[in-house]
């Protein structure tokens, strides 16, 4: 009898501690770069609220697990998405709440909203402003007395300078097929909206709808800047991956790389000297039409099968990351551009002042791969743009895949 | 006797009953599941009982047709119209509510579009040949050259001589040779012909450079343009195209030579530019998914099985040290795939290129599936090592021993002893290589991850993987599981016949 008390007793004890604690949340993130800044922004946030967050990373084929874990009902409850194209997937299943009403929505900025709006309504909060472009070693410009280039033919003419002086000019990436895929879409959507002067959203119907072709651009510019991008890259980049290529920029092997303003971060970790500029990519001639490649990159969505109560705590921590003292570790440690009104930014180095200068003087082109249908981006165009730059493909067949594939993922 | 069946009853009971339930629970229930998945056009994300449904669909197609009012209190029940009454959504629900949404919307006809019954479709496109010709072998000419690219300053490829030069007519080789000149072992271009130094020649007349009265876009098309005359050798084009661009930005004096002189001098590299673009070609083959994972079986079953053997007969022979040695061949089994992944992906890279001089290893495609082979045969050889061991170590030494004292020599003792009574061990051996070479998914995703197709490096298992995943198709993916496990079961099932056949009774 007594056992039977004693044990009745501490199940009950047990029972109430469970619910006594505090909430516990799990959050998912798949950016590689600056993991600790996301640490401490989530241990200050413990330490301040008692709100335990587990992390968790799965950077590059997060899709698999992400999608595996939505079926079975079990999403994290705070994800870190990328937008346009996988917050409306996840929007449209009814993965994510609906976060339109939410006080930390209004102090956005406007024109960050498209990004993770789906049918009219926010579902998740864009949280940070990216660029690819030139990521460029000023020191060695500064030796060659060279000028970051603002149209095509500077570009050249800088990169025959490194050439005739024995620094390469590119550090490439070719050996995953994710970068090649960025450059690929950035020179088109110049092409597109720069040139053809065609709207993002209306190409995007268009293709959804079947009227038009992904080679709608000049094409024999678009495979010239391929061209020229692999002729001005070591050439063995075919063997570089991530690590290779941050390693060749930070010790000063190559002068260059076209990468997204996140790698800088991770440069200046492996080499704290570096001096580094950013300028958009020139695909043009006329320098006011060569605009950085910028647009909200990363958003924290909120899972909708979550418990009433992990989901409130989910939207307080959304909340907080609006306060100045998150946004302070936000700019200063995980190192991106906030997308909230009145960020100050002046604490930002360089390359970040560099890409808020050009996006004030020149506007930004958006990103519009995010927009394709997910599977457009992730197969033909990155699988295209890396097995052209391995000679293996036509260009006449990145084109043709990526328009069957936009089709097959039309027709279900 | 009734002891006897007694005890039968008790051992069904308590060993075998449970056995069968949880082989039902776990493996042939999830089959027939998978099976009715690969039945569907499953995008892999969207639920068959749906979070949000649209207003207008639960209305009209849902609600109103359903028959049973007690259905439709259940779905009220659970799905809720949101606030501006556009849809109506429900929350979180248990297996056993998610299965009855289920059955009650396949009463009303209802499916979601990304997982709807499409029959045997998948199954027709898989065997009918209708897939992606990634999946497929196929051969693929490697272009050295596009007719965008601008003129190399220096050709050093080894095997530019092969791929180019072996191929050309007297003729061409003599537009080659105004070119290029040989320097060393490699050829660079004649002065003269330097693409950027022409350009320059436009680019610097002061009308573009200094003032700005042409415009520079104007100046890089005009150039575009005299660069696809030149390809396609249309004199007549180039001619116009020089006198308008003259004649519409008034140009004279020296800036109209110069102009004149450039543009001509990039006209008349379109000769040696169509040459490359035509000529300069090698031919690859891409295995293609079936491709490579028959190659990958066939090549590290045999790999594996080979290694072992020998590393099995070298160290039974009572060589010093052979327990050391019989560990140390032992340790890559050990380490994870992943790890055997990282530490040869890092050989390759740093190790392999200081050997031999030969720069690419895992990114040339003709190298690729041979290195994978490689690692798996290091990694999976210690294994089978130790079944072979085993194997080697059960055959009687009496017998043996007779033979020698018969006057038998080892060769004669190997082919007539040993390889019969080890059968049963090479049995299991091809049997678990078999099954897991077909199955590997691990060490190669490692190896290249997303860059497989490139290198043409996908098993099916990888290929499954992004189709359900990355393509957004798994009900085909589920199809192709399916497929993989009949053919696993026939292919061992054959195999273990035909062994079976050959084993010697002791």
């Amino acid at each position: 009898m007594k056992k039977i008390l004693i044990a009745a007793l501490f199940v009950l004890l047990c029972a109430g501690t469970m619910f006594a604690a505090p909430v516990e949340l799990e959050m998912y993130y798949y950016k590689q770069e600056n993991q600790e800044g996301l640490k401490k922004l989530v241990e200050t946030y413990t330490a301040k609220t008692g709100v335990k967050i587990s992390m968790l990373i799965i950077p590059n084929d997060a899709d698999a697990a992400m999608s595996a874990r939505a079926a079975q009902g079990k999403l994290p409850d705070i994800l870190q998405m990328q937008t346009y194209a996988r917050v409306w997937e996840y929007a449209k299943n009814g993965y994510v709440l609906d976060i339109s009403a939410q006080p930390v929505l209004k102090k956005v900025l406007d024109s960050a909203k498209p990004a993770v709006t789906w049918n009219g309504k926010q579902y998740a909060l864009p949280m940070d402003y990216a660029g690819i472009g030139i990521i460029y070693n000023k020191a060695i410009f500064n030796q060659f007395k060279l000028k970051p280039p603002t149209t095509a033919r500077e570009l050249e003419r800088v990169c025959a300078k490194l050439k005739a002086e024995g620094v390469i000019p590119f550090a490439g990436l070719l050996n995953e097929p994710w970068s090649a895929g960025h450059f690929i879409t950035l020179v088109h959507t110049a092409l597109l909206v720069g040139e053809k002067k065609i709207p993002v959203d209306k190409f995007v119907s268009d293709m959804n709808a079947g009227k038009t072709s992904w080679g709608v651009v000049d094409t024999a510019k678009l495979y010239a800047a391929l061209d020229f991008y692999l002729d001005n890259m070591d050439p063995k980049a075919t063997e570089w991956g991530w690590n290779e290529q941050q390693a060749a920029f930070a010790q000063g092997k190559a002068a260059m790389m076209v990468q997204g303003l996140w790698s800088y971060g991770a440069a200046i970790s492996t080499n704290p000297k570096l001096d580094c500029g950013f300028v958009p990519y020139p695909v043009f001639n006329k320098a006011s039409d060569n605009r950085m490649y910028a647009d909200i990159d990363s958003c924290f969505g909120v899972s909708a099968q979550s418990p009433k109560e992990k989901q409130a705590a989910a939207l307080a921590f959304l909340e907080w990351l609006a306060t100045p003292e998150a946004q302070k570790i936000w700019i200063e440690d995980y190192k991106l551009v906030p997308a909230f009104k009145g960020a100050n930014l002046s604490s930002m180095k360089q390359p970040f002042q560099d890409l808020l200068a050009s996006v004030d003087k020149n506007g930004a082109y958006p990103w519009a791969f995010a927009s394709y249908p997910t599977t457009v981006f992730e197969d033909a165009c990155k699988n295209g743009a890396q097995q052209y730059m391995f000679k293996k493909i036509a260009g006449e067949k990145i084109i043709a895949n990526v328009d069957a594939t936009w089709a097959a993922s039309m027709k279900k | 006797m009734v002891e006897n069946k007694r005890r039968i009853a008790f051992h069904f009971i308590l060993f075998l009953l449970p056995a069968f339930f949880l082989y039902t629970l776990f493996f042939i229930y999830p089959f027939f599941r998978g099976f009715s998945i690969s039945l569907t056009n499953w995008d892999g994300l969207t639920p068959r009982a749906p979070i949000t449904i649209e207003s207008g669909v639960f209305e009209t197609s849902i609600m109103s047709r359903l028959e049973r009012q007690s259905d439709r209190e259940y779905l009220l029940s659970l799905y809720s119209k949101n606030e501006d009454g556009t849809a109506w959504s429900r929350l979180g629900v248990s297996g056993g509510q998610r299965r009855k949404i289920e059955s009650i919307l396949s009463r009303a006809g209802y499916e979601p579009e990304s997982n709807r019954f499409v029959g045997l479709r998948n199954y027709r496109d898989i065997l009918g040949g209708r897939l992606s010709d990634a999946f497929y072998p196929r051969s693929y000419t490697l272009r050295h050259f596009n007719a965008t690219s601008a003129l190399p300053i220096s050709l050093e490829d080894p095997n530019f001589e092969a791929d180019f030069l072996a191929r050309l007519t007297d003729g061409e080789r003599a537009i080659f040779d105004r070119y290029y000149q040989r320097e060393g072992k490699a050829f660079s271009i004649k002065n003269e012909n330097a693409e950027f130094d022409l350009e320059d020649l436009i680019w610097l007349i002061p009308e573009i450079d200094e003032t700005g009265f042409i415009p520079e876009n104007d100046a890089s098309d005009f150039m575009d343009d005299v660069r696809a005359a030149g390809v396609s050798g249309d004199k007549a084009a180039f001619e116009s195209l020089v006198t308008d661009f003259l004649r519409s930005h008034a140009l004279e004096g020296e800036s109209r030579d110069r102009v004149v002189e450039g543009a001509t001098g990039l006209y008349e590299l379109g000769d040696i530019k169509r040459l490359f673009s035509t000529k300069w070609k090698s031919e690859g083959f891409d295995l293609g998914v079936i491709g490579f994972t028959l190659f990958f079986t066939v090549f590290s079953v045999l790999g594996i099985n080979l290694l072992a053997f020998l590393l099995a007969l070298a160290l039974d022979s009572g060589i010093r040290g052979q327990k050391v040695m019989r560990s140390i061949f032992f340790l890559p089994n050990v380490l994870s795939m992943v790890i055997v992944a990282l530490i040869w992906k890092m050989l390759f890279f740093q190790l392999f290129p200081r050997l031999t001089g030969i720069d690419q290893w895992l990114s040339d495609p003709a190298k690729t599936p041979w290195l994978i082979v490689l690692v798996a045969v290091w990694q999976g050889a210690g294994y089978y090592m130790i079944v072979y061991l085993a194997g080697l170590q059960n055959i009687p030494t009496d017998v043996v021993e007779a033979a020698t004292i018969d006057g038998a020599n080892p060769w004669q003792r190997f082919r007539s002893i040993t390889l019969p009574l080890l059968v049963p061990a090479i049995t299991i051996s091809f049997f678990l290589t078999l099954a897991n070479a077909l199955k590997s998914f691990d060490l190669i995703y490692a190896m290249t991850s997303g860059s497989a197709y490139t290198f043409g490096t996908v098993p099916v298992v990888l290929d499954i993987f992004f189709d359900a995943f990355a393509r957004k198709r798994a009900g085909l993916a589920t199809a192709k599981a399916m497929l993989l496990f009949v053919i696993i079961f026939a292919v061992t099932g054959i195999q273990l016949v035909i062994m079976k056949r050959k084993e010697v009774e002791q």
